[in-house]
């Protein structure tokens, strides 16, 4: 009886190798059988050198800017519109009270030197400068051009000097 | 009588030509170290043209001024005049002042 036993968990043992052997020679069939055939895919494919290089170049193009970002994170270098100062909008918005059209024009129109030349912190600085220095002149002869429309202008001036 | 900041002005405009407006006539007058701000020179340029020195036609708008359109300036036939007399007082002026007097070269 325990001889029959040994015999019996001898085949099962026998038995349970083939399956694992031959599953594992099937598997590695397949996988082969799948690689061929997408290689023949691939060959059979017209290859287009062009995408391949475009999309080389963007891998190449991605890689460096996050290199730049992070160089730039490290720096504290502001890209163009990020500051301390932020763009403008407010001074824009603050100027045209009292600034003309062509003014604000002409301060934008300096302010993209400014950025070419001196980068985009000192570049909002000066434009906020020259809008705070800029509105007290043209506020004050709009004060006395008003005042002297209504006749006041000789009156203070004599009061005051 | 012309001021010495409206002389500096007629004169940048001259200078600038056909190109004569806010922007140019700054960069011109930060050129010969006389800084001014741009409210200043609008001020300044509306008061000669008040006085008939000078005169403004509106340009095309740009993309660069955020859609604003530039204001050209050209000097009249009497801002010439007026530049010319202020040059010849000042020569007179110069010439009658006896600078070795004063120790001055």
């Amino acid at each position: 009886m325990s001889r029959f036993l040994l015999d019996l968990r001898l085949a099962i043992v026998y038995l349970k190798t083939h399956i694992a052997i031959s599953r594992y020679v099937l598997s590695g069939l397949y996988r082969t059988m799948k690689e061929q055939k997408s290689i023949s895919e691939y060959l059979n494919e017209p290859i287009n050198v062009q995408d391949f290089f475009d999309a080389e170049m963007k891998k190449i193009q991605d890689s460096k800017q996050k290199a730049e970002k992070k160089n730039m994170a490290k720096l504290k270098i502001y890209p163009v519109n990020v500051g301390p100062l932020k763009k403008p909008n407010m001074a824009t918005w603050l100027s045209k009270f009292v600034l003309e059209d062509y003014a604000i024009g002409d301060l934008d129109e300096l302010h993209a030197e400014w950025v070419k030349s001196f980068g985009p912190r000192k570049a909002n600085l000066l434009y906020w400068k020259n809008i705070l220095v800029s509105i007290w002149p043209v506020a004050k002869a709009k004060m006395i051009s008003g005042l002297k429309a209504v006749g006041l202008y000789e009156v203070i001036r004599q009061l005051l000097f | 009588m012309i001021g010495e900041f409206e002389e500096k002005l007629l004169m940048a405009v001259i200078k600038n030509g056909d190109d004569a407006y806010g922007t140019t006539i700054y960069k011109t007058l930060e050129q010969w170290d006389r800084k001014a701000n741009l409210g200043s020179i609008y001020t300044t340029l509306n008061r000669l043209e008040d006085k008939g020195w000078v005169e403004s036609k509106e340009g095309e708008p740009t993309k660069i001024r955020g859609g604003r359109r530039k204001k050209y300036y050209t000097v009249t036939g009497s801002g010439v005049q007026e530049l010319n007399e202020a040059r010849q007082q000042r020569s007179t002026i110069e010439g009658s002042f006896d600078w070795q007097t004063w120790g001055l070269t």
